[in-house]
């Protein structure tokens, strides 16, 4: 790889893989950024697929002080906070919030410390940063309750409509239209809080007490074996046949679900932005989460959304609901519109530049 | 799907009005909630339950480290913020003397005890201090820690992969090398037995060439058998009473050994005499077997016969004899695992080197008599010097197909 020269924005990630969400979002920022200048993509730890394309921390060589750099807060890693806080070039942070360790700690007590870590770092980082940058909202109040000051606000989404544009796999879509019953897709990694738990009882209450038999599709990845496990037994033991721990899937087969889906749920507890549920929109399905963390203002009025502390009766209700009435579906579908409409009026790639160009 | 659902249920209103605000939607539902709680749709405690049952299904949830850290820094927080406050001490009294004397006491004892909080509130803070330092020199300490583990694990994943392969590479030029090195062992894939039924010749017959030799072990016990094939020799042993065991590298032959009733081992010659202890044998036998040896395992099964022999005891070692031409043409190379002979020129050399008191040689298996070149009959000169010759080249071509070494330490 050739060494970058001339005035450079870089951004830093601990982990780069394809398919993570913070990747995408710095491999899409990065051809916008070479628009005006070099750009490189330094990060930790690089997947194998991913090795040329992002470069490893290690061969950072800044030919000159005037480079900016961009990083992307996630988990704890010594080794990248240490770097930051060593350089002398200014730095943009861009938090996408950090998941407080304590989901994790039943399943996996080492990742639960990165995070917990990554949140300490992203504290200590304060005095280096010359720009925070924040997914949403929420994230941006979190920044300031670390003492963060003129935190500006961008949604992580360069293209709202990439995957609607996929051709959804035929196979696929045929084998979905073959469910007697409608489906309720789920999007996102099978971690603690996203609660897909909630789910898993939001069916047991759905099919035992509504006597509504419904299919629900958990699909994303599965790093915690431990909880993995533990979703599957509890699927088992409450005998729910419709519950589909769905795992990783391809773009084409996502575009495929998203489009055989009904209702798009989740019931996660801890987002910093969720595009899940901006593509739900995009697909123009109707949403049913729950009002935590960022949800609320990345969902507008597209969805019901259930408050925190109630539980999963009032939300397989809203969920029953939705599917019964076609006037609220339709309500659902139009606050999507309208959500994606002001997502793209804020032009975020615009939003993210100028914030970048008013710090070199 | 979507399109197929049932109509709405009516307390929503119908689509023909303005759309329903989504607040009122959940509003609604909640009351819908309530009222199935009340008609017993949804049991008293379902949701409790299912979070119990979620609860069983993951187990208990361990502390980390990092919120042992939190509550920590919270607990010497604490104790930094600690007050002593007189008013929280005591003064009330039931001591005589009326109130005058001990307003004067207490006014003495106050001052004492301000001193003593004043002090005690320094230790005090003394001591939070020195845990905090303590809390954070160990959060720095694991930090560090942890950064330079992932790094040496990473490095070190990455030289195990690197060396792994360098491995497989050599494991399998390792085994292309021995496939051509003569004497590294062939795998053959027929039966050993059948090798030695078609070209060594009955069991018995065999026992009874060797019965000389076995004599030489009389009152020599206990002799090593060294790789002992069908065991004829030491069934011979058997006869004469002495005790014998033997080692075959191939585990089959060793089975039937047992089976038979004699004693005897898997085992190979260096490593096996190599574990015995020094002076444990009375007797060594090799027959036919130092040929299959490389030359650097030949010297070391001598040094180790001298070894592990005691002094007075006897070693034979039988082979094929590298002086008599016809062995060539008819035996040696028969085997495919004789890796090459061993001359009893070189082999006495050993022995004597090794300090063994006497070395025999024994000639054994003369060539028959009709295979070598016949004399003249007649008694002139020219027979006289034609037979001379024949003997020579009978000497050269027929001699002796074996010899043995009969050492005694």
């Amino acid at each position: 790889m050739t060494e970058p020269t001339g005035i450079g924005i870089h951004q830093v990630l601990v982990a780069a893989s394809p398919g993570d969400a913070i990747t995408n979002l710095a491999l899409g920022t990065r051809d916008l950024l070479r628009r005006v200048g070099p750009s490189e993509i330094y990060a930790r730890h690089i997947d194998p697929a991913l090795v040329g394309d992002v470069l490893p921390l290690t061969s950072y060589r800044p030919s000159h002080s005037h480079n900016l750099l961009l990083f992307h807060a996630s988990i704890g890693q010594a080794e990248v906070h240490e770097f930051l806080m060593s350089r002398s070039e200014p730095l943009v942070l861009v938090y996408h919030n950090v998941t407080p360790g304590e989901y994790f700690a039943p399943y996996d007590l080492v990742f639960a410390d990165l995070l917990e870590l990554g949140r300490r770092e992203v504290a200590s980082l304060r005095p280096r940063i010359v720009r925070a940058i924040a997914d949403s909202h929420y994230n941006a109040r979190e920044l300031e309750a670390m003492g963060y000051r003129d935190v500006c606000v961008v949604p992580p989404v360069l293209d709202v409509w990439r995957l609607s544009k996929v051709e959804p796999r035929a196979s696929t879509m045929h084998h979905l239209s073959t469910f007697e019953g409608p489906i309720l897709l789920s999007v996102g990694q099978l971690m603690p809080h996203k609660r897909p738990d909630f789910l898993v009882q939001v069916m047991h209450i759905a099919e035992t007490h509504l006597g509504i038999y419904e299919f629900l599709f958990l699909v994303g990845h599965q790093r915690l074996s431990r909880y993995n496990r533990a979703i599957r037994e509890q699927i088992q033991e409450l005998n729910l046949a419709g519950v589909h721990v769905v795992g990783a899937v391809d773009e084409p087969d996502l575009a495929a679900m998203f489009r055989s889906a009904d209702v798009v749920v989740t019931a996660s507890e801890h987002e910093g932005f969720c595009i899940p549920l901006v593509e739900a929109m995009t697909f123009g399905k109707p949403i049913v989460a729950r009002a935590c963390a960022a949800i609320p203002e990345t969902v507008g009025d597209a969805g019901l959304l259930i408050p925190p502390e109630q539980g999963p009766e009032l939300f397989a209700e809203a969920v029953a609901e939705t599917l019964a009435n076609a006037s609220l579906r339709a309500e659902l579908v139009a606050g999507g519109r309208r959500r994606l409409a002001e997502l793209e009026g804020s032009a975020p790639e615009i939003a993210m530049v100028e914030a970048l160009l008013e710090v070199v | 799907m979507a399109d197929e659902q049932p109509t709405s249920s009516s307390d929503l209103g119908s689509p023909d009005v303005s759309p329903p605000d989504l607040e009122r939607v959940i509003t609604t539902l909640r009351q819908r909630v309530e009222r199935r709680r009340r008609d017993g749709g949804y049991p008293p405690g379902l949701e409790a339950d299912l979070d119990g049952h979620f609860t069983r299904v993951t187990g208990d949830r361990p502390a980390t480290p990092s919120f042992l850290l939190a509550e920590l820094e919270q607990a010497v927080e604490e104790l930094d913020n600690f007050e002593y406050r007189r008013d929280s001490i005591s003064t009330q009294s039931r001591l005589p003397g009326g109130s005058r004397l001990h307003r004067a006491i207490a006014k003495g004892v106050g001052r004492q005890i301000q001193g003593v909080l004043e002090q005690t509130q320094d230790q005090s803070h003394r001591v939070a201090h020195t845990i905090s330092l303590m809390s954070r020199a160990t959060n720095m300490l694991a930090d560090a820690y942890d950064t330079r583990v992932i790094q040496q694990l990473d490095d070190l994943q990455l030289q195990l992969a690197q060396e792994q392969r360098q491995l497989q590479q050599l494991v399998i030029r390792l085994s292309e090398v021995a496939a051509r090195v003569p004497g590294a062992g062939i795998d053959a894939w027929y039966e050993a037995e059948a090798f030695n039924a078609h070209f060594r010749g009955d069991a018995h017959a065999i026992a009874g060439r060797y019965r000389d030799l076995a004599t030489r072990f009389a009152g020599c016990g206990p002799v090593l058998d060294i790789g002992f094939g069908r065991g004829e020799f030491l069934d011979l042993l058997r006869e004469i009473d002495v005790d014998a065991f033997g080692i075959e590298a191939e585990p089959s032959l060793v089975e039937w050994a047992r089976s038979r009733g004699l004693k005897a081992d898997v085992g190979r010659a260096v490593e096996y005499l190599g574990e015995l202890d020094d002076d444990a044998l009375g007797g060594l036998v090799m027959i036919q077997v130092i040929e299959h040896l490389s030359p650097q395992h030949v010297i070391d099964v001598v040094r180790l016969a001298a070894a592990k022999v005691r002094p007075g005891g006897r070693v034979v070692v039988e082979t094929v004899n590298p002086m008599s031409l016809y062995t060539y043409a008819h035996a040696f190379w028969v085997d495919p695992d004789h890796v090459r002979p061993v001359h009893p020129n070189y082999l006495g050399f050993l022995f004597a080197e090794a300090g063994f008191a006497s070395v025999e040689r024994v000639d054994r298996s003369p060539v028959p008599a009709d295979e070598s070149l016949e004399l003249l009959p007649g008694d002139d000169e020219l027979s006289k010097r034609l037979n001379a010759n024949f003997d020579r080249i009978n000497g050269l071509l027929f001699g002796p197909q074996d010899y043995a070494i009969v050492a005694t330490r």
